[in-house]
């Protein structure tokens, strides 16, 4: 059987609130489905944005 | 084993990194490994596993990451344009190395420090990584605000204190870093407090049946009759110092006129070096032969190589100029004093000092004997220490090590 083209399905990027460090409410914003919830799904749990350790150092 | 080589800067590309690269991804892979090369695409637009053309556009992730790390929410994030550049690309380097799936791999081989940081982010917790470092950008980018103090980036900046930190994370970042020279680990050790246990140094490997079939190919350069060749290949940018050597020459040239210089390659200063060359009356011994592909039949042409940089790892046009057998001459910069034993296997000067390097050009124009001993023993000493299976044999221990005895 043919595979068949994977049809975009737009989510809010609110979905994915968990990765970043503050968490804010943008619901008019929506994401491709399929990608980010590959992204979603293989990240390790505690991963984070922005990168806190490596910014800490660059207060002056 | 299936092994992930990874770096953060552009694949393919004409520079070093992507050279080895593809020189270690041939050699494993002849012996029965399987390698996969991901990096930013050559045109920033998106991040790639190159060799299986399976590719992820930033587009699909830069909104979100616009609306959820702006000024509000992220202020560190918007200390410097630099700091958000670097930070938000290094960002969708990791959501894209998720999006590809790293399980399936048994090692992560990292090219660079931004890399090296992404990927020990999101790579599952057993997966070891190898950090293998090609030079500091912390350093580059330094000598770059200190050279442009327009820029009013010192250190209290946030803009220089990011790069210090991205180096120290990302060269602490493996389960193990190496470094090609002695020069990098110390200054690992010393400048950025990585921990002197987790450095290892091994030199690069230089396929030589590679180097002398393209030589065996020729070139359409002719070399002249009744003059020695100088020979300095790289790209024409600041660091590599090839305004030094011009000056060496404009001095040179006062003492005798019995050679000529190719510069071989290209970049951003050609012409400021053109017009250096034209101010010192060399039009006619010093030529710009641009970005050529018989490099090594040119170095089979020449007498004397150069490579004055101001800043360098361990190019590899110094490790092919003494697989070649020529004399060479270069700065003290970076690791090159580990490349070449001054008076043994070549001459070292000090950096930016076109009155040693004149000097030095002199005496080899003048001793034929002593440039022809200086070359043979380079090449003696090349021959073993740029060898290729040597570094692969290092390597693959190092792989082992990390897959069955972790670190």
């Amino acid at each position: 059987m043919e595979e068949q083209p994977k049809v975009p399905v737009q989510v809010p990027g609110d979905l994915y609130n968990r990765i970043f460090a503050i968490q804010a409410t943008q619901p008019e914003l929506m994401v491709e489905y399929s990608v980010w919830n590959q992204i979603f799904a293989n990240l390790p749990r505690d991963y984070q944005l922005p990168d806190l350790q490596v910014l800490e150092r660059t207060r002056p | 084993m299936r092994i992930l080589l990874a770096t953060y800067w552009l694949i393919p590309h004409v520079g070093g990194v992507w050279k080895f690269m593809v020189q270690i991804k041939q050699q494993l892979e002849a012996l029965g490994h399987e390698v996969d090369m991901l990096g930013n695409s050559p045109d920033y637009s998106k991040f790639h596993i190159w060799n299986r053309g399976v590719e992820l556009s930033k587009e699909e992730l830069r909104p979100l990451l616009a609306v959820k790390l702006d000024a509000e929410h992220a202020p560190l994030l918007h200390g410097d344009h630099l700091i958000d550049y670097y930070e938000r690309d290094r960002y969708m380097m990791e959501l894209a190395a998720a999006y590809f799936g790293l399980e399936s791999y048994d090692v992560i081989h990292t090219q660079d420090i931004f890399s090296a940081r992404a990927l020990s982010r999101v790579k599952p917790a057993h997966i070891p990584l190898i950090a293998h470092l090609h030079g500091s950008v912390a350093t580059e980018l330094k000598n770059h605000f200190r050279s442009h103090p327009e820029l009013n980036i010192d250190e209290h900046s946030p803009a220089w204190k990011y790069f210090d930190s991205t180096e120290y994370y990302g060269a602490s970042a493996g389960d193990l870093t190496i470094t090609a020279n002695h020069m990098q680990r110390n200054m690992l050790i010393h400048e950025f407090q990585v921990p002197a246990s987790k450095i290892a140094v091994f030199q690069y490997g230089l396929d030589t049946g590679e180097f002398w079939g393209k030589a065996a190919k020729g070139t359409t350069i002719q070399r002249p009759s009744d003059k020695k060749v100088i020979i300095f290949p790289a790209r024409l940018v600041a660091v590599k110092g090839i305004d030094v050597l011009i000056s060496a020459l404009g001095l040179l040239k006062f003492k005798r006129q019995d050679w000529v210089c190719w510069i071989v390659g290209d970049g951003e200063k050609r012409r400021d070096l053109e017009s250096q060359a034209a101010g010192l009356l060399l039009e006619n011994e010093v030529l710009f032969l641009g970005e050529r592909d018989d490099v090594p039949a040119l170095l089979t042409l020449a007498d004397i190589f150069v490579h004055s940089c101001i800043q360098d790892n361990q190019p590899f046009s110094v490790m092919e100029a003494q697989i070649a057998g020529l004399a060479v001459c270069v700065s003290s910069a970076g690791g090159l004093p580990e490349m070449v034993e001054h008076g043994v296997t070549g001459l070292v000067s000090p950096v930016n000092d076109p009155v040693a390097l004149a000097q030095q050009l002199n005496n080899l124009l003048e001793d034929d004997s002593l440039r022809k001993q200086l070359g043979s023993n380079a090449q003696t000493w090349g021959n073993v220490h740029w060898s290729m299976g040597t570094m692969i044999h290092r390597l693959l221990s190092i792989y082992r090590l990390a897959v069955y005895n972790p670190f």
